[in-house]
């Protein structure tokens, strides 16, 4: 089966911003701080601009209201937080979840490193194994299998776009390719 | 303008947009008919082939499914291809993949330009309407071309499956071909059913009424004698050289079913609808088609006996070729001898 990365589309052009004051006050830059606090879910106030992607790297991963129950589907190991968006100048409120994927050592031993950093990932499919949603370790970006991506492309996202990932085929698995 | 007079009035366009390339598929799918299944029939041999080299060398079992897939991660990247996966009886979770690609472009063009245009005449509308609008709209839109490719493709299987490089490939006694979803929901476009039938619980299965009908039912050779189908629908049936004496099909919807050296004995088909059937060879002795709409039926070959086509509610594009005709009534829509 294929691999993607998920990314935002460079096509939107204006994303809502969240205001500064209000990031620093929840004091939840990190991820992992939003997921210690004891409350259900965080608000966070946001302006301007009229695109809401259902995927979103900044200040952490956060992924649309209707693409959240698919991706729980496929990869039941997924840590959400519910985090609501809301703008008060146009009266807006836009529901997310903030996400933690599952780091696994999928990279294969041809993946080009600079420095330690993944250049160019190619992945091996024996180590990924029946992973659906995941991060490769040292690198951030969140990887797709192709059925959670047509899965999702079903659901009509907005503003997500999807890179073949290089794959290493399976060994021992009859390829008819 | 504000953004929600911006989207309703851009909705409008789409609308007209959406209207215009579908007309042209339409046009086009009629006038290029012919080398579109001849396409298809070329693509479905070469996969044929390779499933059959993958037998060959024991990597792949006998075929369960069949299945022809969108791919919308295709789709946002401008390319148009079906995916063509062969499974086993076990479904998705056979291992052994054999991945076949089907070329679509000549009907998935007319996507792309309905997509151009609308990034076109989106931008009058400012950021109001965005790219990535538009680009939700494609993949909406893609649901129509699917549906397209599937008529297309059910249309081109019964003679792409009379080829000597299909009739090669290993099959299960249940076996079907599906056009749809990646590994979600399919419509079926072809079955084949060898499995053992029990007479009894087929007449009970058929003669349930459905809201969808019953599609692609197999009972070939079976004796449905003395079956209560009142009102049912079939879809794409194959009931080949079965019996149907005494049975009551009247009120009934029957489209694009198969009966080919059937025998119908006093069959009330009154006030049914009978689109598309094929009676090639059949036997039709003393069937009531009182009020019944008939369209496409094909008599070729067919022996017709004490029948009254004039009490028929509509007829039309009979078949009559060879038929032996013995006390059949007719009214001047069929034609007379």
């Amino acid at each position: 089966m294929d691999y993607f990365v998920m990314k935002q589309d460079p096509d939107v052009k204006t994303p809502f911003e969240i205001s500064s004051e209000m990031t620093r006050a929840i004091g939840a830059r990190r991820f992992k701080e939003l997921r210690r606090s004891k409350e259900d879910q965080q608000v966070m106030f946001v302006k301007g601009g009229n695109e809401y992607p259902d995927f979103i790297t900044y200040p952490f991963m956060m992924i649309g209201d209707k693409l959240k129950k698919v991706l729980s589907l496929y990869q039941p190991n997924l840590a959400f937080k519910m985090v609501v968006m809301i703008d008060h100048q146009q009266g807006r409120q836009t529901v997310y979840h903030a996400m933690a994927v599952p780091e696994i050592d999928g990279a294969s031993e041809l993946t080009i490193r600079h420095f330690g950093k993944i250049k160019t990932l190619i992945l091996d499919g024996d180590k990924v194994g029946n992973n659906r949603i995941f991060r490769v370790i040292g690198d951030n970006r969140v990887i797709v299998r192709l059925d959670v991506v047509e899965s999702m492309l079903r659901r009509i996202p907005y503003g997500i776009i999807f890179e073949p990932v290089e794959l290493k085929e399976k060994v021992g698995v009859k390829n008819g390719k | 303008m504000t953004t929600e007079t911006a989207n309703q009035a851009f909705k409008q366009e789409v609308e007209k947009v959406s209207q215009k390339y579908l007309t042209k598929l339409q046009d086009e799918m009629i006038k290029q008919h012919d080398e579109l299944i001849t396409q298809f029939n070329q693509c479905f041999k070469q996969y044929c082939r390779q499933i059959v080299t993958l037998q060959q060398s024991g990597a792949k079992n006998p075929l369960g499914y069949i299945q022809f897939s969108l791919m919308r991660s295709k789709i946002i990247t401008g390319e148009h291809a079906f995916r063509i996966d062969a499974y086993d009886q076990d479904g998705y979770a056979d291992q052994a993949l054999c991945v076949g690609a089907y070329d679509v472009t000549p009907i998935f063009s007319h996507l792309d330009q309905f997509g151009k245009e609308l990034q076109e005449r989106r931008r009058k509308y400012m950021q109001k309407v965005t790219v990535c609008q538009v680009k939700q709209l494609v993949l909406e839109e893609s649901d129509t071309y699917k549906l397209a490719v599937t008529a297309l493709i059910r249309s081109a299987l019964p003679k792409a499956i009379e080829t000597a490089d299909y009739q090669k490939v290993k099959r299960e006694d249940l076996f079907v071909i599906t056009v749809g979803e990646f590994r979600d929901q399919v419509e079926l476009v072809y079955k084949e059913d060898r499995t053992e039938k029990d007479v009894e619980k087929m007449k009970h299965l058929l003669g349930t009424t459905k809201e969808e009908g019953h599609q692609y039912e197999v009972f070939d050779g079976l004796d449905l004698s003395g079956g209560q189908f009142a009102q049912t629908s079939w879809l794409y049936c194959s009931g080949k050289n079965s019996t149907f004496a005494q049975a009551t099909l009247s009120t009934a919807t029957l489209m694009f079913c198969q009966f080919e050296g059937a025998t119908f004995k006093s069959v009330d088909f009154s006030h049914s609808d009978l689109i598309g059937i094929d009676f090639t060879n059949a036997t039709l002795e003393a069937v009531d088609f009182t009020g019944a709409r008939m369209l496409q039926v094909n008599f070729s070959g067919a022996t017709l006996k004490q029948i009254d086509f004039t009490t028929v509610d509509q007829i039309k594009a009979i078949d009559l070729t060879d038929a032996t005709l013995i006390d059949v009534r007719r009214p001047d829509e069929m034609g007379v001898e």
